[in-house]
């Protein structure tokens, strides 16, 4: 199949986009003849949203500058090979068009990945919109919004300073155990976490108590 | 001590002590401050972490306190820390920064879940602490905090 479009910077490549190019919910691409069942197992559908990228704009030198500046840098080393050999060979792959929903979601996530948090809560404000009824965006919508101070009236505790103080002078002597303490008594100390809190609160009320992991 | 603003009002609404080079295995931790998942759940030393994104949490803690977390439709998230990248999911958990003067408050918070985290539970800025206010006087090492 021959595609001579040229997507622009920052175009989204949505399965109806590609659709209109070929004219069938299926499309065949030259593709390169790599053992992607690695990859494809790692990361399905980013590995497939990343394919509809390369294989539409294929022998574009955007093909390039879009994979150098906005994937190579996002996955593992050991699948940053896969896009540069698949330029220029001659397989034949065949995928379905994936959801535009995750396309979207792949964009919320990369932001995410690069700290541009602002960014991913504006952009899943606006695909909420396109997706009202998207389980998984109506979810990540949820869970990226700014943090909600609940109360600020909760009482104070008592404070954890001789707690502290007993596990700065004999904490590496229970390393690879959970510990939890009342002042400077040590009232379980158990590997699992579980157990240490049942031990516990057999002798104090835990929100009295101090827990804390002393690593190996 | 509390804090007072300039017009009289309290600054802040509750303090805690703050462990500075807190022994974590073969890390310090920086700066720790005591936080709790809830009011009945006890307290635990955490990293006060503005350099991070999330509040960050192993999984095995979580399922250990009995806290539920919602994976369903999550998005597998990815996230490079000291220990190198690890693999995790968010939701939204409610942690309480636990006063030993004043009063504490809760916080609805974005929390990054992992498997893989082998390190303390964390107090990030993104999604926690980007919505308080908060001072750290080290001459006392004390932490205060409130609301805007």
């Amino acid at each position: 199949m021959t595609v001579s479009q040229t997507l622009k910077n920052n175009d989204r490549i949505y399965p109806d986009y590609l659709n209109n190019l070929n004219g069938s919910g299926k499309n065949i691409f030259l593709v390169s003849d790599v053992d992607y069942e690695g990859w494809y197992d790692y990361e399905e559908k980013y590995a497939q949203a990343v394919m509809n990228i390369q294989l539409t704009i294929s022998g574009s030198s955007y093909v390039e500058d879009r994979i150098q500046d906005n994937f190579l840098s996002k996955v593992d080393a050991e699948y940053q090979i896969f896009p540069k050999n698949l330029l220029g060979t001659q397989s034949v792959w065949e995928f379905e068009p994936f959801e535009p929903e995750y396309i979207i979601l792949e964009e919320i996530k990369r932001n995410i990945r690069e700290d541009k948090i602002e960014l991913a809560r504006k952009n899943v404000a606006g695909a909420l919109k396109d997706f009202p009824n998207s389980e998984r965006i109506n979810r990540i919508y949820k869970v990226l919004q700014p943090p909600k101070v609940l109360s600020t009236k909760l009482p104070a505790r008592k404070s954890s300073e001789k707690e502290i103080k007993w596990l700065r002078e004999n904490g590496s002597k229970y390393a690879g155990n959970w510990v939890a303490l009342y002042d400077e008594n040590l009232l379980a100390c158990d590997p699992k976490l579980k157990i240490v809190l049942r031990e516990a609160k057999k002798r104090y009320p835990l929100k009295d108590v101090l827990v804390h992991f002393i690593p190996k | 001590m509390e804090l007072r603003s300039q017009d009289g009002s309290y600054w802040n609404t509750g303090s805690c002590q703050f462990y500075s080079d807190y022994p974590y295995g073969s890390f310090n931790l920086l700066v720790a401050i005591q936080f709790s998942l809830g009011k009945s759940f006890p307290k635990v030393p955490g990293l006060l972490d503005t350099a991070s994104r999330w509040v960050v949490f192993s999984r095995e803690f979580l399922e250990s306190m009995g806290i539920p977390f919602i994976e369903q439709n999550s998005t597998v998230e990815k996230m490079h820390t000291r220990f190198g990248l690890i693999e995790g999911f968010i939701d939204r958990l409610s942690l309480e920064i636990v006063a030993d003067k004043g009063n504490s408050i809760s916080i609805d918070s974005t929390c990054f879940i992992s498997q893989d985290w082998p390190g303390p539970p964390v107090i990030g800025w993104k999604g926690c602490l980007e919505r308080i206010r908060f001072a750290l006087d080290p001459s006392v090492d004390r932490f205060y905090f409130g609301t805007y």
